[in-house]
């Protein structure tokens, strides 16, 4: 698995060679804020500290 | 009779607990919000051949322990809903211990043969154990990803792997099939891991992890690589209550591929889980998948927002 130095210098390189997954990833470099939130409000239903009860029990 | 009624049920029948009434009513009050990790050793046996019955007492000992948890969790990070607020921390240390007792003595308890019951008991205590470590390194706040990914390997993984395995062992799944959702359970739990991180970053106001100088994983990012915004995001990270601080430090995780690397490792983890889970016979795969499918949803959807379907993703 790539670290996360390798990982930013793969997304932000410029081969000629085109690799969609990784094109796909840099867009979401080009997203809105909200765009974001969004997705993370959403991802909220799954923390574990939060299920169910929430962390306050 | 509705599942939790059927687990508290089963709680409340154990030795000592009826008479401890203040343990019983906190139990009711979280089995009252139906939290859906109690679910999940549920969905292992039935994933199996087994049934939901068949599964009860490893749910009981995952709602134990679940509770344990999140009652030492919020007195380490100090979080401001707490239990040990309500009734201090000698209480609230007290309870989390007679939890995790009633979560081995839920298996002890079982119909399960002699030979299952042990090893349902090195599962569960491996796990506490596990965790307890996992808690312990997390509170020194990972400075490096080597170390973060050491905590949610420890602290965020063992908890969903068990969860997994003790279903399987009680649908009298064979070992490599147990072994397979143990794994399968971990995936599952890093993921959650990963969203739960990428949840308190994006927060708004300011989530307790920037204003205690935590790092979680899209933090840790924008501090650690080199990117064009990442004296500026130090700055931010270190000063985040300044008007505006947060917004600006939020897009330079988007700027710099923070979420990008965040997106990369839940695919990466849900490949490997769809990799596994093809080659694991299961007499109810779908209840697996469904797990799976569900923890990666949002992924696809964001995804779908940009005009990339998700076929476009798998198997990358």
């Amino acid at each position: 698995m790539l670290s996360m130095q390798d990982f930013r210098k793969w997304l932000t390189s410029t081969t000629t060679h085109p690799n969609d997954y990784r094109d796909h990833l840099a867009r979401l470099t080009r997203v809105s804020r909200g765009q974001i939130l969004n997705i993370t409000s959403e991802l909220a239903w799954y923390i574990w500290y939060a299920d169910g009860a929430a962390s306050s029990l | 009779m509705d599942v939790y009624e059927q687990i508290t049920n089963s709680f409340l029948g154990m030795p000592y607990l009826d008479a401890w009434s203040e343990l019983a009513v906190l139990f009711k009050r979280i089995a009252s919000g139906k939290p859906s990790h109690w679910m999940l050793p549920i969905l292992a046996c039935e994933a199996v051949g087994g049934t939901l019955d068949q599964a009860i007492p490893a749910a009981v000992a995952i709602a134990c322990s679940h509770i344990s948890i999140i009652i030492v969790d919020d007195m380490l990070d100090s979080d401001p809903r707490g239990e040990y607020l309500r009734i201090g921390n000698g209480r609230a240390a007290n309870f989390a211990i007679a939890l995790q007792a009633a979560s081995m003595d839920a298996l002890i308890g079982s119909k399960a043969s002699p030979s299952v019951r042990l090893e349902l008991l090195y599962s569960l205590n491996k796990m506490m154990l596990t965790t307890a470590h996992g808690q312990d390194l997390d509170i020194q706040n990972p400075a490096d990803e080597t170390s973060y990914w050491q905590v949610v390997e420890n602290k965020s993984a063992p908890f969903f792997g068990c969860a997994l395995h003790l279903g399987a062992l009680f649908g009298k799944a064979p070992g490599d099939i147990a072994k397979n959702l143990k794994r399968l359970g971990q995936l599952y739990g890093e993921m959650i891991q990963i969203h739960d991180d990428l949840n308190d970053t994006m927060a708004m106001p300011a989530n307790s992890d920037w204003l205690q100088g935590r790092r979680p994983l899209p933090i840790l990012f924008a501090l650690s690589v080199d990117h064009p915004g990442r004296t500026r995001f130090m700055e931010l990270y270190q000063n985040i209550s300044a008007e505006n601080a947060l917004q600006e430090a939020q897009e330079i995780l988007i700027r710099c591929g923070a979420m990008s690397y965040c997106v990369d490792q839940l695919l990466r983890r849900h490949q490997t889980a769809q990799d596994i889970l093809n080659k694991t016979l299961l007499p109810n795969k779908e209840r697996v998948d469904s797990l799976m499918q569900a923890v990666v949803a949002p992924v696809w959807k964001l995804f779908e927002t940009l005009g990339i379907a998700r076929s476009a993703l798998v198997g990358s």
